[in-house]
């Protein structure tokens, strides 16, 4: 009851005609940079940091806060009109999304990936405002072995990410890996397959290589092909049928229950929410084949979990002081500037802050559906622009994107080479989300198993020792074994047929 | 003959500067930042920009270029021209690491740089345990690493900074093995320790404190006076005074710019920092403000620097020797 009477309050507290300001010019700055492919939440929020000094400070953090999920609204747009993820969060919503978009779908996909972030983040907050506490707490449990474990169990959901041959997504899911691997190592701090290239040894970053990847390989394909054939289909309705929300209510509310608790552990990226939220309506769909060609609950589910992710994502850095990644350090910054050291003691020292902030948050989810369902009108048209026309603005949207992501003219050449290496992959029929997945979950693992053999100075006893650990090893090797059940089954049923016929 | 080549020489050389000096600075100047945008590092530059900005009357602008750990920014700046339009805001050590590993580096930080100003020791580390744990003090952690070599976990950065060095410096000193367990920085290290997966960790003042606040955690030592954690003793108070990497920020420019125009933008420096505002802000920040700008003092401290960071291998660095 008291945190009812506490949420009510915040959203009062928000609701106060400076605060609606912040929080709209927040929210739209947010959905800026979630569609401009490279430049991030991240960026955005460093820029406007010298700013605390004079802005109120409620009205700031709320602005703040607007920016990194009004991005989780944006970065789909481009992922569903041109195949250019906004924000890699959104790389697995290219795969359905875009594919929806040829169909001539592209507004309703758009429709479900607003619909389904304002569902996501609305409840993940309630979430937030209940559970915080304890969650965070639990979250702590999450040491190297446990994340090994978790990261072991995550690459099992590859399988259901590839819809070609198994084989080739688990080499791209390799190369992948293998790439995350260059430059610094994580634990002794050597450069490694760096060649002495100064640029190489931060690695190669994960946004030029998905701009160049999906974006610009995409533009190496059409151009090739006839022009007229890109999107000949029609445009069909603006919005998502009755059908197509039967098809996405339960996928987002799965979505929902996974972003949250994807989240709100530290040190899982909102990637692997989207990742794991696909791969889960995949393997409990009746119809995996539509997979990759326009199955709008592979739009549903992932952009649903990005933005509950996003919002449970605070669970550490506002219950107890712990930022997990370069936004949330921002925010700690900002915090910081204010006086408002967020630690255990945050939400009992200064529960107006911390209230109001989720307050403007549920104000601002509906700011966002509100602001983006019209804009959906405006963004298919887009699709109507000559190809001549809109190719080489992709490109140059592609470079703009690799270079502010880090200021480098290095993830420039990068991106083009990625470009090039996916469109030799489209050619010979090799997925991009597979490697996406290991670059991803490459490092993490790594890190991880590097460190729990550190900690039990090389005993492997130590991912199955710790319950947590051995939890998610178990429903690894679940995963990884439930295809030969399947197998057995399906196979009775095809002799029963044939014994029927 | 030999006395009119030393006049022009003089006129070219000595003279031209102080001309130089009258005007400038009449355009912006750029600063570049070796570390990532919104960083606490960052963040000091930053505020010291705009005010900066006011006191020169011309824009100052903040340039992050974090690629190759900041060798990139410092051959930039190492490169530049020798006019004060072009200043590197770095953490110190970045350079050193780098002028130790290599000293052949295109950014050698006494061969190639100029210091203009250098907050020295701008915040503290310390090394913090757990409040429910049998260890109390420095001293009980070396008694126990004495007892069982090896056998306790403390959280570090990433190789080559201070969180990992100084764990170095420790267990050289005390003549200990601690087992270091490399994270991305001080909140994982802090996550980790809360989390009771490691016995300490090494960690910012800023970051630790709000858990010592609450009870969970405690300090067992800083390597410089924290403004936020007054009460943690020194690891040189505890006896073990070669525990002294502070981190320093500095404005470093190319070698071989004007006298005249380095004290100027010094003088600039100080003048901004001095003002009531700013230094209030970094103080409850947590960050020193030992601002240090004449030209004896800054060769010294960078001098020193090096020194410091000599004491280990280049792969200690994180550098590959060459």
């Amino acid at each position: 009851m008291e945190t009812l009477n506490s949420f009510a309050q915040g959203i009062l507290t928000a609701a106060a005609p400076l605060n609606l300001l912040y929080g709209f010019a927040g929210v739209f700055l947010g959905t800026l940079v979630g569609v401009l492919p490279g430049l991030g939440p991240a960026g955005a929020i460093a820029l406007l940091l010298p700013l605390a000094l004079h802005a109120p400070p409620l009205a700031y953090l709320i602005m703040l806060f607007g920016i990194t999920y009004g991005a989780q609204y944006g970065g789909s747009t481009t992922s569903i009109l041109v195949n250019i993820p906004g924000e890699a969060s959104s790389v697995i919503t290219c795969l359905d999304g875009y594919a929806m978009a040829r169909q001539g779908r592209a507004g309703p996909a758009l429709g479900i990936a607003a619909f389904g972030s304002f569902i996501g983040g609305t409840v993940s907050l309630l979430g937030v405002a209940f559970l915080a506490p304890a969650l965070a707490e639990f979250g702590l449990h999450f040491g190297p072995p446990e994340y090994a474990a978790l990261m072991l169990f995550g690459l099992t959901a590859l399988v259901y990410l590839a819809h070609g041959p198994m084989d080739k997504a688990l080499l791209m899911a390799l190369c992948g890996s293998l790439l995350a691997s260059v430059g610094l190592d994580p634990v002794t701090g050597q450069p490694r397959f760096t060649f002495d290239i100064l640029v190489l040894r931060d690695g190669v970053g994960l946004t030029p290589v998905v701009i160049g990847l999906f974006g610009v390989s995409e533009v190496l394909v059409n151009l090739q092909a006839q022009a007229g054939e890109v999107f000949q289909n029609k445009i069909k309705g603006l919005l998502p049928t009755l059908q197509d929300w039967k098809d996405s209510i339960l996928p987002i509310t799965r979505g929902t229950v996974l972003g949250f608790l994807v989240g709100a552990i530290p040190g899982l990226n909102v990637v692997i929410a989207t990742f794991a939220a696909y791969a889960v309506e995949k393997k409990i769909s009746k119809h995996p084949e539509k997979f990759g060609r326009g199955a709008i609950e592979g739009v549903a589910a992932p952009e649903t979990a990005n933005n509950a992710a996003s919002c449970s994502g605070w669970i550490p850095l506002l219950s107890l002081g712990l930022p997990t990644g370069s936004v949330t350090s921002l925010i700690f910054g900002a915090l910081m500037i204010h006086g408002l050291a967020p630690g255990p003691l945050f939400i009992k020292n200064s529960p107006e802050v911390f209230w109001g902030v989720l307050g403007s948050m549920v104000i601002g989810n509906a700011m966002l559906l509100i602001l983006n369902l019209p804009l959906i009108g405006l963004w298919i048209r887009v699709l109507q622009i000559p190809y001549f026309f809109l190719f080489p603005l992709i490109i140059l949207f592609s470079i703009i994107g690799a270079y502010t992501a880090s200021g480098n003219t290095g993830d420039v050449m990068i991106m083009i080479i990625f470009g090039v290496v996916g469109y030799l992959m489209k050619k010979f029929a090799y997925e991009p989300a597979p490697m996406v997945l290991g670059l991803v979950i490459g490092p993490l693992l790594e890190t991880a198993i590097r460190r729990s053999m550190i900690m039990s100075k090389g005993h492997v006893g130590i991912f199955f020792q710790r319950p947590i650990a051995a939890f998610f090893m178990g429903a690894a090797s679940l995963m990884l074994l439930s295809p030969l059940l399947t197998r057995r089954r399906l196979g009775h049923e095809i002799i029963e047929k044939l014994e029927e016929q | 003959m030999r006395l009119k080549i030393i006049i022009v020489a003089f006129a070219v050389f000595g003279l031209s500067p102080t001309l130089h000096a009258q005007s400038f600075p009449n355009k912006p100047i750029e600063l570049v930042v070796s570390s990532s945008p919104g960083g606490g590092i960052d963040l000091i530059f930053r505020l010291l920009a705009e005010d900066l900005a006011k006191v020169l009357k011309v824009q100052v602008n903040v340039v992050n270029q974090t690629a190759g750990a900041g060798a990139i920014a410092a051959e930039k700046v190492a490169g530049a021209r020798k006019d004060g339009y072009t200043l590197l805001g770095t953490l110190l050590g970045q350079v050193a690491t780098m002028t130790v590993a290599n000293p052949k580096t295109p950014a050698n930080l006494v061969r190639d740089f100029q210091p203009i100003a250098i907050l020295h020791g701008y915040a503290a580390v310390i090394m913090v345990g757990r409040a429910d744990s049998e260890f109390k003090t420095l001293k009980d952690v070396v008694a126990q690493a004495q007892k069982k070599p090896g056998d306790l976990i403390v959280a570090v950065g990433p190789a080559g900074t201070s969180l990992t060095l100084e764990v170095e410096l420790l267990k050289r000193a005390a003549k200990i093995d601690i087992t270091s367990l490399p994270f991305a920085g001080s909140a994982q290290a802090i996550t980790n320790l809360l989390g009771g997966h490691v016995n300490f960790a090494m960690a910012s003042d800023v970051a630790a404190q709000p858990h010592i606040k609450a009870g969970k955690l405690i300090g067992l030592a800083v390597d410089v006076e924290s403004t936020v954690l007054p009460d943690v003793p020194t690891f040189a108070k505890q006896g073990y005074p070669q525990v002294n990497l502070l981190a320093s920020v500095a404005f470093l420019a190319p070698k071989g710019l004007p006298e005249s125009t380095a004290k100027l933008l010094g003088d600039a420096i100080r003048k901004t920092m001095e003002e009531a505002k700013l230094k209030e802000n970094l103080k409850g920040r947590g960050y020193n403000v030992d601002l240090r700008t004449s030209a004896a003092d800054l060769n010294k401290l960078i001098k020193e620097e090096v020194d410091k960071y000599s004491r280990f291998t280049p792969e200690d660095l994180g550098w590959k020797a060459q």
